[in-house]
């Protein structure tokens, strides 16, 4: 048998983690240690801890937040994608994965980020490369989120464009790869039904030759009540407009879960992405005072927090000359801290 | 859509530039615009790929004699992608780079600047790619285009690309230079805010105000024939260090290896296995040798000073300073607001 990586990928609190469990149940491997679960995910969320922590990091350095309503954030985790140390680290860690285990799931809310590095990394690898998103109606989504991260200080409106934007451009990403859509309620209503369009469209017969136990300990993972946050529009604080181009989008998707070889979706999803980065450009328009004004509010407090550190000393001609006796990719792996050391001993 | 019309010094109406600018928000992703000359040799090799991983290609063909334009549509029909391609003539003499170039009004047909403006007003898509026609893109690099077209759809983005050249001696042997290659500029929005304007050796792309994207160095390499001239667009030979330092560089190379004698510092024989062309080999083994840090380059025969192999990063430029970035509190795996 050949390696495969499956991606789940998807919005939070839309089943991925439920997914990625029954297929972790079923033969792949869902490299461990994983995320601890707790009350949001009492049956585990399927999520290597690597994993998180390697995403978090990297979508700290591009300052993309997990569920990010811009447009443009994706060109921000698009250097990531091509930095040649976050594709060494990600292959060589997955590489261990595949040691002993020729099927890897890997599931993570921030994975849809990071598409291409993973997709590269799989190849790489020797293995086939599968996509599965799950898809879950944006109201219940937004609903879920704003129960369970009410810790969080995002709005509706803003986890609704969230929503928007990853699932546009996840559709976008996985385009012309290896991918199915799978819906959250049809994977609660019946998770074999599901589980077998996956196996037959992605190529894994595997999956559904599972021994009996195993399936028995799928099927244990399925409950009902985790469909719990049923929810409507009407439930919701969020502009009509953007509302009504969330319904679509998830209309488009639903299409896709329904036949995937439904032609027109590319062209139409085109269009709600076009319009989506339009809408958001406005909005940023409309909001710029209120953008200013933090600006000037972080600026501020930025001066007043650095008035007590010794100023920026300009670049001293031995540090700089030091600085060419170090090869860049040496140079690149010096921790700040070492770096300002050194800077100092040499002035 | 946002159009301009430049009129030419000589009157020639049919050549007039009409832009074609994308100001509104567009999926419609990149257009390689290849400008050639006799490339018949190089196009079944760089072609393919230009054509699986853009949205469009226009090949603007300058007075080849060696039937480029011809075996371009040839090689789309085979790839089944005909409908992407579209071949233009662009029939005047054209300055070469150098001193030719800078006696060259700019708004001449005869100039780099004008016949670059006007290959480029044809671009209808969001995003204008230059490619030139001995530039080889690696399977990874066609799929790191693909991407490119969906995550720069929400910025203004430019793209720099860096590409090593490839000596071609036979169809089994190669000789690749691995010592760094600079990134240039090959990427932009199709706007109003980028056209070219005349530089003192050859035309310049105005990237002003954008998001920078430098592209790694595995995505592609650009062929130089050794039985073949390679510098038939240069009015001169007389490279200097400072100014044509890549250029410099490729010419020591080339007149070495042509030489036969001893390999370059920095340069690595490539033969390939079997009946394979040395440029497929290269192609799909490419990304494993760059990436290979372990490879030892042969000593040099060839004095090059120090400034014609620029090191990655060298600046005298401060590095810039860590900034500690906002973070949201998280409770575990998938908080993730």
């Amino acid at each position: 048998m050949g390696r495969d990586l499956m991606l789940v990928a998807g919005s939070g609190r839309s089943g991925t983690s439920l997914f990625a469990s029954i297929v972790g149940n079923l033969g792949f491997y869902v490299p461990r240690p994983q995320v601890q679960s707790d009350d949001t995910n009492p049956r585990g969320f399927g999520e290597p801890q690597w994993v998180v922590d390697k995403h978090s990091e990297l979508l700290r350095q591009a300052n993309v937040q997990a569920s990010d309503a811009r447009p443009s954030a994706w060109a921000d985790t698009a250097k990531l994608c091509l930095d040649e140390r976050a594709g060494n680290e990600i292959r060589t860690w997955l590489e261990e994965q595949f040691t002993g285990h020729d099927q890897v799931v890997i599931k993570d809310p921030r994975l849809l980020w990071f598409l291409p590095l993973w997709s590269r990394a799989g190849e790489e690898l020797g293995a086939d490369v599968s996509v599965v998103t799950m898809l879950r109606h944006p109201a219940e989504v937004v609903r879920s989120k704003s129960y369970w991260y009410s810790n969080m200080p995002l709005t509706e409106s803003n986890r609704l464009a969230g929503w928007v934007n990853t699932m546009l451009f996840t559709e976008r990403a996985t385009r012309g790869h290896r991918r199915i859509f799978v819906r959250f309620e049809d994977l609660l209503e019946d998770w074999t039904q599901q589980v077998a369009r996956v196996s037959a469209q992605l190529d894994i017969p595997s999956l559904v030759n599972a021994r009996a136990r195993q399936q028995a300990a799928a099927d244990s993972l399925v409950d009902r009540s985790l469909h719990r946050s049923k929810a409507g529009w009407g439930d919701l604080d969020v502009p009509g407009e953007l509302m009504h181009l969330a319904e679509r989008v998830w209309e488009e998707l639903l299409k896709l879960s329904e036949d995937a070889l439904y032609g027109d979706s590319g062209d139409h999803l085109d269009r709600l992405r076009e319009e989506y980065i339009s809408y958001y450009r406005y909005a940023e328009q409309v909001a710029q005072s209120s953008i200013l004004a933090e600006n000037r509010k972080f600026r501020r407090s930025r001066r007043s927090s650095t008035s007590a550190r010794p100023s920026v000393r300009p670049a001293d001609p031995m540090i700089l000359k030091v600085r060419r006796f170090v090869p860049p990719e040496i140079r690149d792996r010096i921790p700040l801290r070492v770096k300002r050391a050194v800077a100092e001993l040499l002035r | 859509m946002r159009g301009e019309e430049w009129e030419n010094r000589e009157g020639i109406e049919e050549y007039n530039i009409h832009w074609n600018w994308v100001t509104e928000p567009s999926t419609s992703g990149f257009t390689a615009v290849l400008r050639v000359k006799n490339e018949a040799r190089s196009l079944p090799f760089v072609l393919p790929g230009v054509l699986r991983s853009t949205e469009r290609v226009i090949l603007v063909d300058n007075l080849s004699t060696d039937g480029t334009p011809q075996l371009a549509r040839k090689i789309a029909t085979e790839e089944g992608l005909e409908e992407k391609l579209e071949v233009l003539s662009y029939p005047f003499e054209v300055s070469r780079c150098g001193p030719e170039h800078l006696a060259t009004y700019p708004d001449s047909v005869h100039s780099l600047t004008y016949f670059y403006n006007w290959s480029f007003s044809h671009v209808r898509t969001r995003y204008a790619l230059k490619w030139d026609g001995d530039m080889v893109l690696t399977p990874q690099g066609e799929q790191v285009l693909q991407d490119l077209a969906w995550q720069l759809e929400g910025v203004d983005g430019t793209v720099k690309i860096r590409r090593s050249p490839v000596y071609v001696e036979s169809e089994r042997v190669a000789y690749l230079d691995l010592s760094h290659a600079p990134g240039e500029l090959w990427g932009w929005c199709n706007t109003f805010d980028h056209t070219f304007i005349k530089g003192f050796d050859w035309e310049i792309i105005k990237p002003w105000s954008d998001r920078l994207l430098q592209l790694p160095d595995w995505m592609c390499f650009e062929l130089k024939w050794l039985d073949q001239d390679q510098f038939s667009h240069w009015s001169h030979a007389d490279f200097q260090a400072d100014r044509h330092h890549r250029k410099k560089r490729e010419w020591e190379l080339f007149h070495s290896l042509q030489r036969d004698a001893a390999l370059p510092e920095g340069v690595v024989r490539v033969e390939s296995p079997g009946n394979v062309h040395v440029i497929g080999h290269l192609r799909n083994s490419y990304v494993t040798l760059r990436r290979d840090k372990s490879f030892a380059p042969a000593t040099g025969a060839i004095d090059l000073p120090a400034e014609t192999i620029p090191v990655d990063g060298e600046s005298s430029e401060p590095e810039p300073q860590e900034e500690a970035l906002p973070q949201f509190k998280s409770n575990g795996g998938t908080n993730n607001g």
